[in-house]
C-alpha cells in the first residue's frame, strides 16, 4: 500500500470554496483521462462505454454537490483520489468495477418494480432464505 | 549449580539413549521368521495353488476327527503343522488359506494363529532348519559359540538380523539345505548347549524334529556336514561319556538300590 | 468422559471459587455437570505404598468422605432392566448398595451405581475381550485388582473403585499403554476426542519410566475411508471385534505376539464392509481415523447439529459437525430403536457431495440450450406463465427421494390447486394402496426384528438397500440362530442364508406350502417377512403381495402380538409421501405431460416424456434430471433445512439446519409457496408451522417426531385385484450401494468407494 500513499500527494487544505471547486474539476479531468486505461485493463468494452463511465463519475461527484465546507470537500477528494489510484493500479478486479460503477448505476436491474401487490412472504423470499 | 548438574545428567542420559539406538539391530533379536504382514512374492502369494497331498488329506481328516464337528477350528495348529511339513518347513499364504478352508473359518483367523507361534515359519527355511537354544543355561555353556560356528560354517545370517533382506526371512544356504534360527529354552538344560534340527527333507512322512545336545563348535559343524551327506547323526547327547542326561563317567550318586519306603509291619497285627 | 468435565474437575480442585460461583448460579446444573463420577485426582505420595495407605485410611475413620456422598446417577443414562425380579442381586460399589440383574459384569454394576470406570477394550455392543486392563478395580477379598469388564458381579461383592490400589493399578496400566504410544497428539486427528488422552489426564501418572525406543508399526491400507496410523494402536481389538461381530467381514485380525503385536489384514486387503466407517468411532485412540476428514478440523472447532440421515429409508440418527458454512463430518447418534450407534458408510461419508455440483442460482435454459442465471423473480414468472398455458391434466409433479414431508405437502397442494392430481414420490410410481399404512411400513419395527427367529427376504437385499436393517438382521441371526431365506438375484448377504430362488415361482411354491423353507417358517415362533420396495415398480406387484400375504397367513406372521410382515422402503421420502397420499392418479401420466415439476427427482425415467414438455427442476444438485430441465430452481439440501422425514418403520424424525444454504438457494417449501403466489393461486402457508398444521390434517403421525406410529389396520381390509404373477426374476433395487441419490452421486468419496470397493467384491 505504501506506493499508493506515496503517489497521492496530500495538498494543503483548500482555503476557499472556490479553490476546492477548482480541485474537484481537476480531479474530474484526471479521472476522465484515465478512463481509456481503465476500460483497457479491466476489459470493460463489452459492458459499457467511455461516456457511460464518465457520466458515472460525474454522478458520483454530483452526489456531493450540496457540500460547501472546503475541508469536507478536500477529504472527499482525497478519498476519490485514493479510489482512482486503486482502480488505475489494478488493485481491483473486474467484478468490483462492474459492480460499483457499471451495474446498478443506470444500466440494468429494475429491482423493486411491481413489488406493490406482493405478500410479505414473497418479498422476504426474494431477498434471502432467512427472513 | 543445580542447573548445570541437571544439564550434565540430561546429556549423559541422551548419550545412553543414543547408544541404545546405535545398538538396536543387535539388541532386538526377533524370534519370528518373518514380518507380521504379508508381501507378495513369486513363491508366496495368495494366487499360488496349494493343497494337501492325498496322504495328508487322510491325515487331516484323522486330525479333524479328534475334535467335535462344530469345533473344527480347534484343529488349526495341528493342520498348520502338517501343512508346514508338507511345504518344506514353511507356510506360504496359500497354505494358510487352504487350512482355513478345511476348518471353515475366515483366513484371518488362521493368519492370527500362524503369526502368533514362532515355530510356524512364514518365510522360506532350509531343508534342515537348525534352531539354536539361546536361553540362559545354554548361553552359559556356550550357545553363542555354537551359533557363531554354525553361521560361519554355513555362511548365513541368523533370523531377524537380516537388515538388507527385503522379506526379513531367515537366510538359507545357497543349496537350500540349511537355515539357522534361534529358539528359547527347549528343556534340555541338563545337556546344554543344544540345537534342535527340524528335518523337512522328506516331506511330512519323513519329518523329524531331533535334539542334538552337549555340543561343541566342532561337533556341530560335523553334524551339519553329516546332514549334508545325507546321514543322520546320532540323536541326543554328543558327549560319548554320557548316557542320555546322566552324568559324565557314570553315576556319582544314587549308586545303591533305592531304599523302599517305610512300611508298617504287616505281620504285627 | 469429556474434556470439559476433566477441565472442570481440575479447575474446581485448584480454586474453590470457581466451584462456588458455579454452584451459586445454578445448583441444579451443577449436579448435572458434576456428576457422581466426580473424583479428585490424587497426587502420588499415598500411591507409593498403597497397602499401607489402605490400612491407615480404612481402619480408624468411621466417617469417610465418600460415605457422605449422595447416591449417584447412572453413567450415561444406563438403565437397569430386570428380566426376572428374582434374579436381582445386590453389590456394593464404593460402599453404596446397588441392585443389578444376575449376570452383569462388575463394570456394568459400577455404571449403574454412577461410577465411570475407565476402559479401552470394553464396548457395550461388542464381545468382552478384557485385554486392555484399564478397568481394574479392587474387590474385597480378591488378592489382586480385577478387570471389571470381564468379571461377573456376584451377590454381596464389595467393589472399590476409588482406593489407592485401584488408582495405582490404573496408573500402572496407563504407563504401559503409553509406553509404545507415540507422542503425536498435536498431529493426531483424534486429539480432543481421544479416550487415551482423556483417561491419561484423569487416571494416568504425570511421568513415565520408559526410556527405551518406542516401537513403530507399518500402516495398513484399509481403503478410501479409514486412515490408519498403526503405531498409535493400543491393541484393544475393538475394531477386530466390530468387523467380525457387527460388520460381518472377517478381514481384520491381531497378528504377531508380544511387543510385535499389530492389528492388520495380513494380506493386502481393503475393508469391504458397508459399515467400515464405524471403526473410526470405536477406536479409542487415533489409530483408525477418517481419511476424508484427515487434518481438516479439530473437534472443538466444530458445531454439532443433531439431525437425521436421508440417504436411505432407515433415518439413522446423526450429528452433523460443521465449521462455518461447511459440513466437516457426520457421526452417528445413539438411537436404540433405529441405528443403535452405528451408521453406514454412505451416511457417514456422503457429506462431501454437499459441496460439489450444487445449484446456486435460478437458471433458465435459453434457446441455444445453455443455462443462464436469472433472478428468482424472472424464474418464477416464467414458470407461472407456463403453468397457466397447460391443461390441468397435463401437469405432473414428482417428489424426489430426499424430499421432506413439508415440501411434499406443498407440492401436492400446489398441483391439486392447479387441478392436477398426478403427483407422486419417485420409487412409488404405482403403489395404489397408500391408504393402509401396514402395506408399506416395516411393521415389526427395526428394533423388533431382533425378536424374529426366521426371515424371508423377498426381492430385497437389505445389505445395500438399508445397511442398518441388515446389521439388525445379522445381529438377530448371530444371537438367535435365526434362519434366513432369500428370494432374489444372487447377493452377498453377510450372514448365513438360504438362497431359495430368483423368481416369483419360489414365492408361489412357498405360498402353496410345497417348498422346504415352509417348515422353517411354520416352526418359527416369530417369523418375519421382508418385502423390498423395489417390487413397487413391478407390474405384478399386487399378485406378489397377495402371495406374500398368503405366506403370512400360512406362517402366522401377523398376530395380535407380533406383526412380521414388513416392507423395506428404499428412500427417505417414501414413507412420508405415501402417508401424505402422493400417489399418481394414472399410471402413465408422464407420457402425456406438458408440464413436469421435479422436486429433486433424479431417478425418474424421462425417456417417454414428450419433447415439448416443460420441465422445472427444483433441487440442490445438478444431477440426472437437470439435463432435461428448462428451469432450475435451487433448493437447500437436508443439512441446510428443517424438515420432517418418516423412516421405513413409520417413525417421524426431523432434520435441523446445520449449515446455511449455498448461493441463492431457498428451502423447498418456500419455493413452492412463492411460485404459488406468482402464479396467482396463493397457498395460505407463510411459515413452517402453517405447513405443519396442514400436515396435521392429512397425516398427524408425521408431527409426532421421534415416535413410531404403527399401522392400525392390517392387510385384512385390502381391496380385491386381478393380476397374474409374471415369472420375470426379481432384480436388485440398488445397483451401487455408494451412489443412490443426487448427494451421493456428487460425492468424490463415494465415487472412490464404488471404484475401489465394489470392483473387489
Amino acid at each position: 500500500m505504501s506506493f499508493i500513499a506515496r503517489a497521492i500527494q496530500v495538498p494543503p487544505n483548500s482555503a476557499t470554496l472556490e479553490e476546492a471547486r477548482k480541485r474537484t474539476f481537476s480531479f474530474f479531468k484526471q479521472a476522465c483521462r484515465s478512463i481509456p486505461t481503465v476500460m483497457d485493463i479491466y476489459n470493460l468494452d463489452d459492458v459499457c462505454t467511455i461516456s457511460h463511465l464518465r457520466s458515472t463519475i460525474s454522478a458520483e461527484i454530483r452526489k456531493n454537490a450540496h457540500i460547501t465546507n472546503p475541508k469536507v470537500i478536500d477529504m472527499l477528494l482525497f478519498k476519490a483520489m485514493e479510489e482512482l489510484n486503486n482502480v488505475v493500479e489494478h488493485a481491483k478486479q473486474r467484478h468490483h468495477i462492474i459492480g460499483q460503477y457499471v451495474v446498478g448505476k443506470g444500466l440494468v436491474q429494475d429491482r423493486g418494480t411491481g413489488d406493490q401487490d406482493i405478500s410479505g412472504f414473497l418479498k422476504n423470499f426474494y431477498t434471502s432464505n432467512y427472513s | 549449580m543445580f542447573a548445570t548438574g541437571a544439564a550434565r545428567l540430561a546429556s549423559k542420559r541422551l548419550l545412553e539413549i543414543r547408544q541404545v539406538f546405535r545398538q538396536s539391530p543387535q539388541t532386538s533379536r526377533s524370534l519370528s521368521t518373518a514380518l507380521n504382514y504379508h508381501l507378495d512374492s513369486p513363491d508366496n502369494n495368495p494366487d499360488m495353488p496349494w493343497e494337501f497331498s492325498e496322504k495328508n488329506k487322510e491325515k487331516a481328516k484323522e486330525i479333524l476327527s479328534h475334535y467335535p464337528s462344530n469345533y473344527k477350528q480347534s484343529a488349526v495348529i495341528p493342520l498348520l503343522d502338517l501343512a508346514q511339513q508338507q511345504h518344506g518347513g514353511w507356510l506360504p499364504v496359500s497354505a494358510m488359506n487352504a487350512v482355513a478352508k478345511v476348518i471353515e473359518v475366515a483366513p484371518i483367523r488362521v493368519y492370527e494363529v500362524a503369526t502368533f507361534y514362532s515355530m510356524f515359519n512364514r518365510a522360506k527355511v532350509g531343508k534342515y532348519h537348525l534352531l539354536v537354544c539361546g536361553t540362559t543355561p545354554c548361553m552359559i555353556r556356550g550357545s553363542r559359540d555354537i551359533e557363531d560356528a554354525l553361521l560361519k560354517h554355513l555362511g548365513v545370517k541368523r533370523n531377524g538380523e537380516l537388515i538388507a533382506a527385503r522379506y526379513r526371512s531367515c537366510e538359507v544356504t545357497k543349496d537350500g539345505m540349511f537355515s539357522v534360527g534361534e529358539m528359547e529354552c527347549m528343556g534340555s538344560c541338563v545337556n546344554a548347549p543344544m540345537i534342535a534340527v527340524a528335518d523337512y527333507s522328506n516331506g511330512s512322512e519323513g519329518y523329524t524334529y531331533n535334539y542334538y545336545e552337549d555340543l561343541t563348535p566342532e561337533r556341530v559343524v560335523e553334524i551339519v556336514e553329516m546332514f549334508r551327506k545325507g546321514e543322520i547323526p546320532p540323536v541326543g547327547t554328543q558327549n560319548k561319556k554320557r548316557i542320555m542326561s546322566g552324568p559324565e563317567d557314570g553315576n556319582t550318586s544314587l549308586l545303591s538300590d533305592p531304599k523302599p519306603p517305610p512300611c508298617r509291619d504287616l505281620n504285627a497285627c | 468422559m469429556g474434556f470439559a468435565l476433566i477441565a472442570l474437575r481440575r479447575a474446581s480442585r485448584s480454586s474453590t471459587s470457581v466451584f462456588n460461583r458455579l454452584s451459586s448460579s445454578s445448583p441444579a446444573s451443577i449436579s448435572r455437570v458434576l456428576p457422581s463420577s466426580y473424583r479428585w485426582i490424587v497426587s502420588t505420595p499415598e500411591l507409593q505404598n498403597p497397602e499401607a495407605a489402605t490400612a491407615t485410611t480404612t481402619t480408624p475413620q468411621p466417617t469417610q468422605p465418600e460415605l457422605i456422598h449422595p447416591p449417584r446417577n447412572p453413567v450415561g443414562g444406563a438403565r437397569v432392566h430386570f428380566p426376572n425380579p428374582d434374579d436381582a442381586i445386590e453389590v456394593f460399589v464404593d460402599g453404596f448398595p446397588v441392585k443389578i440383574p444376575k449376570g452383569m459384569t462388575v463394570l456394568q454394576a459400577c455404571e449403574i451405581a454412577g461410577v465411570d470406570i475407565p476402559r479401552f477394550c470394553y464396548h457395550s455392543r461388542l464381545s468382552i475381550a478384557g485385554n486392555c486392563r484399564m478397568c481394574l478395580v479392587e474387590v474385597e477379598k480378591s488378592p489382586k485388582p480385577v478387570a471389571s469388564c470381564a468379571m461377573p458381579a456376584l451377590p454381596g461383592m464389595k467393589i472399590k473403585t476409588d482406593t489407592p490400589i485401584a488408582k495405582k493399578a490404573r496408573e500402572g496400566v496407563m504407563e504401559f499403554l503409553l509406553m509404545n504410544h507415540p507422542l503425536d497428539c498435536p498431529i493426531c486427528d483424534q486429539g480432543g476426542e481421544c479416550d487415551l488422552q482423556d483417561q491419561s489426564m484423569a487416571f494416568g501418572s504425570d511421568r513415565g519410566r520408559f526410556t527405551d525406543v518406542k516401537r513403530s508399526v507399518v500402516d495398513k491400507n484399509l481403503g478410501p475411508l479409514v486412515k490408519t496410523v498403526m503405531t498409535r494402536c493400543i491393541q484393544c481389538t475393538r475394531c477386530v471385534r466390530f468387523a467380525t461381530e457387527v460388520a460381518g467381514v472377517q478381514d481384520l485380525g491381531m497378528l504377531g505376539r508380544g511387543s510385535g503385536e499389530e492389528i492388520g489384514t495380513y494380506v493386502e486387503k481393503l475393508m469391504t464392509s458397508e459399515l467400515s466407517g464405524n471403526v473410526i468411532d470405536i477406536c479409542p485412540v487415533g489409530a483408525l481415523t477418517s481419511k476424508p476428514f484427515a487434518f481438516k478440523a479439530r473437534n472443538w472447532e466444530l458445531k454439532g447439529t443433531e439431525t437425521i440421515d436421508v440417504t436411505d429409508a432407515v433415518g439413522s440418527n446423526i450429528r452433523i459437525d460443521s465449521r462455518g458454512p461447511e459440513v466437516m463430518r457426520i457421526i452417528p447418534r445413539l438411537n436404540e430403536d433405529i441405528n443403535e450407534e452405528w451408521i453406514s458408510d454412505k451416511t457417514r461419508f456422503c457429506y462431501d457431495g454437499l459441496k460439489r455440483q450444487r445449484l446456486n442460482d435460478p437458471m433458465i435454459r435459453g434457446p441455444d440450450g445453455r443455462f443462464k442465471s436469472v433472478s428468482w423473480r424472472d424464474a418464477l414468472a416464467i414458470v407461472a406463465e407456463v403453468v397457466h398455458n397447460v391443461k390441468p391434466e397435463e401437469i405432473v409433479g414428482v417428489a424426489g427421494k430426499l424430499s421432506d414431508a413439508e415440501s411434499m405437502m406443498m407440492l401436492k397442494d400446489f398441483l391439486n390447486k392447479l387441478g392436477s392430481n398426478n403427483v407422486w414420490c419417485e420409487g412409488t410410481a404405482a403403489q395404489p394402496c397408500a391408504d393402509l399404512r401396514s402395506g408399506f411400513l416395516m411393521n415389526s419395527s427395526i428394533g423388533g426384528l431382533e425378536k424374529a427367529d426366521a426371515f424371508l427376504l423377498v426381492g430385497t437385499q437389505p445389505r445395500v438397500e438399508a445397511a442398518m436393517v441388515n446389521a439388525r438382521i445379522r445381529k438377530t441371526v448371530k444371537a438367535n440362530q435365526a434362519k434366513v431365506g432369500y428370494i432374489g438375484p444372487p447377493a452377498d448377504l453377510n450372514y448365513d442364508h438360504q438362497h431359495l430362488g430368483t423368481t416369483p415361482q419360489t414365492l408361489l411354491e412357498i405360498a402353496e406350502g410345497r417348498h422346504p423353507f415352509c417348515s422353517t417358517l411354520l416352526s418359527a415362533k416369530n417369523p418375519a417377512i421382508i418385502v423390498g420396495a423395489g417390487l413397487f415398480e413391478r407390474m405384478d406387484k399386487d399378485a406378489i403381495f397377495s402371495a406374500v400375504e398368503t405366506i403370512a397367513k400360512l406362517g402366522k406372521v401377523v398376530r395380535p402380538d407380533w406383526n412380521g410382515l414388513n416392507v423395506l422402503l428404499l428412500n427417505a421420502a417414501q414413507a412420508a409421501a405415501l402417508d401424505l397420499g402422493l400417489v399418481p392418479e394414472t399410471e402413465n401420466s408422464i407420457e402425456s405431460a406438458k408440464f413436469l415439476y421435479l422436486m429433486g427427482a433424479d431417478d425418474v425415467n424421462l425417456d417417454k416424456l414428450p419433447g415439448d414438455a416443460f420441465v422445472v427442476y427444483q433441487g440442490h444438485h445438478g444431477d440426472k434430471s437437470v439435463y432435461r430441465a428448462n428451469v432450475i430452481l435451487p433448493a437447500s439440501a437436508f443439512s441446510e433445512k428443517e424438515g420432517i422425514y418418516e423412516n421405513t418403520e413409520g417413525c417421524a424424525q426431523q432434520t435441523l439446519p446445520a449449515v446455511p444454504t449455498v448461493g441463492d438457494a431457498r428451502d423447498d417449501w418456500k419455493i413452492i409457496r412463492a411460485l404459488s403466489e406468482v402464479s396467482g393461486i396463493q397457498l395460505p402457508y407463510d411459515s413452517l408451522g402453517a405447513v405443519r398444521s396442514r400436515i396435521r390434517n392429512v397425516a398427524p403421525n408425521l408431527l409426532h417426531v421421534d415416535e413410531r406410529e404403527s399401522a392400525t389396520f392390517s392387510h385384512v381390509v385390502k381391496p380385491e385385484f386381478c393380476q397374474k404373477i409374471s415369472m420375470t426374476p426379481f432384480t436388485s433395487a440398488v445397483e451401487n450401494f455408494y451412489m443412490t441419490d443426487s448427494i451421493t452421486r456428487a460425492s468424490k468419496i463415494m465415487a472412490q468407494c464404488s471404484a475401489s470397493l465394489l470392483s473387489k467384491k
